[in-house]
């Protein structure tokens, strides 16, 4: 089981990992549509992710990704 | 937020006649040759054989883009199905993600379909290559076109 300060990591390093892919500073309810990112963008950044967290999110799953949160809750 | 997924051509049809003249005017070749025409009949009879699939993506209500693949038995391995897209469009405003949305949404409904193998293609001057092979997509193919109707050259 994650402990709180695992899961605060996890967000922390997920928004910095954002903010490197955008060039913008991220928050948690930030729309990817609103960080400026593209469809290429949004594959690279699943990618970036799964290479990140060591893990994978199926792409069945991305229709339902909008947000930075909504990536969050898949790792 | 954006919705993507599967709806059938004759209940959209209103809809989509309000985005082909946007997608005509960004990527059609030969505007001042040949007019927008869309066979709606035929579609309509294709998705009747069971041989259409439209993914549609929306923002609410409102549509904001499509991809149509028409779905056949291959021509040289009949009992093989395949999957050809016909075209796909998102209203440049909403450009942020839809298009992988679309083809991933688009794969998932093919497969489920029993779909072998699925062909896709892209401008040269709208080239999607990169996100194509992102999603798993293997360049094979090199389309060429020319004009037929005169004795000018393809531009």
């Amino acid at each position: 089981m994650n402990t709180v300060f695992e899961e605060l990591t996890k967000t922390e390093e997920l928004l910095k990992l954002v903010a490197e892919e955008t060039g913008k500073k991220p928050e948690l309810d930030d729309s990817l549509e609103s960080l400026g990112i593209d469809s290429l963008d949004f594959v690279s950044l699943m990618q970036a992710v799964e290479n990140k967290f060591g893990m994978v999110i199926p792409p069945e799953q991305y229709t339902n990704i909008d947000t930075v949160r909504d990536i969050r809750v898949r790792i | 937020m954006t919705i993507v997924q599967p709806e059938k051509w004759g209940d959209i049809l209103p809809e989509l006649r309000e985005l082909f003249p946007f997608h005509w005017q960004e990527i059609a070749l030969f505007k001042d040759k040949i007019q927008m025409d869309i066979d709606e009949p035929r579609y309509a009879k294709l998705e009747e054989m069971g041989a259409l699939q439209v993914i549609t993506a929306r923002d609410g209500k409102k549509l904001i883009g499509y991809f149509v693949a028409f779905v056949l038995p291959h021509m040289h391995y009949k009992s093989t199905l395949m999957a050809s897209t016909d075209m796909y469009f998102i209203l440049p405003e909403y450009r942020n993600g839809t298009g992988a949305k679309m083809f991933i949404e688009m794969e998932r409904v093919l497969k489920e379909r029993g779909v072998k193998k699925a062909v896709t293609s892209c401008k040269v001057e709208h080239d999607h290559t990169a996100l194509l092979e992102k999603l798993g997509w293997q360049w094979t193919d090199k389309t060429f076109c020319k004009y037929l109707g005169d004795k000018e050259s393809c531009h």
